[in-house]
């Protein structure tokens, strides 16, 4: 293990490597402290610049930007009270207050320091509990596989929205749309009324569509809601050592839930922020505080939502699971470049998970001091018009499709998308689950068959193995848990 | 006087019930599940050696996503739960929004033949007009990420235009 760490950390003796986590963090920045954009959206613009780049930088390039997406989200939530991020709101509930008294800079110190904090106690988890992880998967069946995958959707189609039955729709579009092309069993084409759809639904121009084209359409709409206009900020180089020695329990707490929450399916950095300022606030000796300014309130948010970066990581390495859609999307990115994640990484390509594990870590001084030197620049980035932004976003989305397939059919399915994500979007119907089921559709699928062929055509298997019936139990108690408390709560209606 | 009118009009924002626009969401989703559904039968007739043959799981889904996109349809028009919900769905500067779709779909459409530089630039007024950007910027920044645009794909990625 320490040889392929070794060998992680050795990758960045190529200047290409540093360079690509350099470039990451900067767009991570700039892309986190835009208010309505987030690494989801990052993620899937920068997919098609890593088409013709070595594998390793790719991957560098895009988690970095996951993870400094979510420094920059706390800027302008502390700035202008207007997170960058979904998961940096709670930051914003103390961060904007000590703006307001004249503390913006202690303020984004505490949040930069907190998330590298939260990163790096979070990747030493990943580190030690990803490898054993990938190992116990190594005796995983079909079954075992059909219900990890089944577990996984379920989580996030719950997680992600407040409806069980939206969820659950989004879950079946992106199940229907990942058996689109030759079924790759019997070789038959399924639902594809063009040769163009026989090798199944591109993947990237899909997600383009979905998150970003989509968000172009968002932004033309609210382009007449004003823009912030971003405050000024000083001492944020001088905060006594004493204000961290204070919150040292915070921040393991809060890193320590943040990676055990990122590592549940769907989940995610806004629940791990919220649930961990929620218990900062009930164990704090000063509950008053919060809401008012409390550095604990900050620290709390932002080390378990960058925390929770490390842990959405750990099934994608592991299991080849997505726990989020930005982890949806860095696994499209690693099959465009013939990487499958998954247990067998790492004896296949152990350089792949263990180059992650050292970016992490190599990130955490990188990202403090772009953070803590551009802060006041990252703050004027908020202020760019939207106008501006919609058309680059727009015009990057659609180059990008093109250039993906290096024709036009791409193209199509990305405005297609981007019009579907509009509506569903209008309709409050999750986009997550869609990504997800698309990422996990044909492994789903194909384990299903296998596992139902080994059996004798047996379907009670997925009930007979324990590992399988636990996962399956886990699946059918969150969709019963919240269709449970909906009946309870319908009942006097 | 007249422009002000007229700008009002484009800024009215539409105001849709949400529970209506839930219907009309699911009855689509429902019509593509039975087309799916339809398109997933004969499949079944296919076998690939197992018991499971490529038109189970499709049948499977579909049959999941009809009785879901029933349940929802059924919902937002019950009395009990849809209709006395007055939550409202606004979209605003709706038209603005179409227009902005509409030069999406037409200049994405002719991207291979307007090429890297000029379908950046064309869309980029476009949604920048859309977006309400009016003066010198609208007609200085498109070009700026035409040209922007064409280096990263063209000459810095190799990207082929015929």
């Amino acid at each position: 293990m320490i040889d392929n760490l070794l060998i992680g950390f050795g990758a960045f003796s190529d200047p290409l490597v540093f360079i690509g986590l350099l470039v990451g963090a900067f767009l991570g920045y700039l892309i986190g402290a835009i208010p309505g954009l987030g690494p989801t959206l990052g993620v899937s613009l920068l997919i098609p610049f890593t088409y013709s780049v070595d594998p390793l930088v790719a991957v560098v390039t895009l988690v970095s930007l996951y993870a400094a997406a979510e420094y920059g989200g706390a800027i302008s939530a502390i700035l202008i009270n207007s997170p960058g991020t979904a998961a940096a709101v709670a930051t914003s509930w103390d961060g904007y207050p000590l703006t307001q008294q004249g503390k913006a800079g202690l303020a984004l110190n505490v949040s930069i320091i907190s998330s590298g904090i939260g990163i790096f106690i979070s990747t030493i988890l990943l580190f030690f509990t990803a490898v054993p992880l990938s190992e116990f998967a190594l005796n995983f069946g079909p079954e075992a596989y059909f219900s990890l995958a089944v577990m996984g959707l379920s989580l996030v189609s719950i997680f992600s929205t407040g409806s069980l039955i939206k969820g659950g729709i989004a879950m079946m579009v992106g199940l229907g749309l990942a058996t689109i092309g030759l079924d790759a069993q019997s070789g038959v084409p399924r639902f594809a009324f063009d040769p163009e759809f026989f090798e199944g639904l591109p993947l990237v121009p899909a997600l383009l569509g979905l998150f970003a084209l989509s968000e172009v359409l968002c932004m033309i709409e609210q382009s007449n809601t004003p823009q912030h206009e971003s405050s000024k900020m000083s001492g944020i180089f001088v905060v006594p050592a004493k204000v961290y020695y204070n919150l040292k329990l915070t921040l393991l707490r809060s890193s320590l839930m943040g990676y055990v929450i990122g590592i549940i399916p769907g989940a995610g950095a806004s629940i791990a922020s919220f649930l961990s300022y929620g218990i900062a606030k009930r164990v704090s000796k000063t509950p008053e505080k919060f809401g008012h300014g409390s550095l604990e309130g900050i620290s709390a948010s932002e080390s378990a939502n960058n925390a929770a970066v490390s842990g959405a990581l750990a099934p994608l390495l592991a299991l080849g699971i997505p726990g989020s859609p930005t982890t949806a999307i860095i696994i499209g990115a690693l099959m465009i470049h013939g990487i499958q994640p998954g247990p067998l990484l790492f004896t296949m390509n152990p350089e792949v998970p263990f180059t992650i594990f050292a970016s992490l870590w190599i990130s955490v001084p990188v990202m403090v001091l772009i953070g803590l030197l551009g802060a006041k620049y990252w703050a004027k980035v908020a202020d760019v018009p939207r106008s501006i932004l919609a058309s680059i976003v727009a015009c990057i989305c659609l180059m990008g499709a093109y250039s993906s397939e290096n024709s036009m059919f791409p193209v199509y399915i990305t405005i297609a998308f981007g019009i579907l994500g509009y509506v569903f979007r209008k309709a409050d119907i999750p986009l997550a689950p869609i990504v997800l089921a698309l990422v996990l559709g044909e492994m789903l699928e194909t384990n299903f068959r296998r596992a139902v062929v080994i059996s004798g055509g047996d379907y009670w298997v997925f009930f007979q193995k324990p590992l399988s019936l636990i996962l399956l139990s886990i699946a059918i108690i969150s969709f019963l848990v919240p269709l449970i408390k909906w009946i309870r709560r319908n009942k006097n209606i | 006087m007249k422009k002000t009118i007229s700008a009002a009009l484009l800024e009215t924002p539409l105001k849709l019930s949400f529970r209506g626009l839930e219907a009309v969401v699911s009855v689509l989703l429902l019509s593509l599940s039975i087309l799916y559904l339809l398109e997933a039968l004969p499949l079944l007739s296919v076998t690939s050696g197992g018991k499971v043959g490529p038109g189970n799981f499709p049948l499977g889904i579909a049959c999941i996503a009809i009785a879901l996109t029933s349940l929802l349809l059924i919902m937002s028009l019950s009395k009990r739960y849809g209709l006395h919900d007055a939550r409202k769905v606004t979209f605003d500067r709706a038209l603005f929004v179409l227009f902005g779709a509409v030069i999406i779909i037409l200049i994405g459409s002719q991207l291979a033949s307007l090429g890297a530089f000029f379908a950046p630039w064309i869309m980029a007024t476009g949604i920048m007009f859309c977006c309400q950007e009016r003066g010198l910027r609208l007609l200085v920044v498109p070009p700026c990420i035409g040209g922007a645009i064409y280096v990263l794909f063209v000459l810095a990625l190799g990207v082929y235009f015929p």
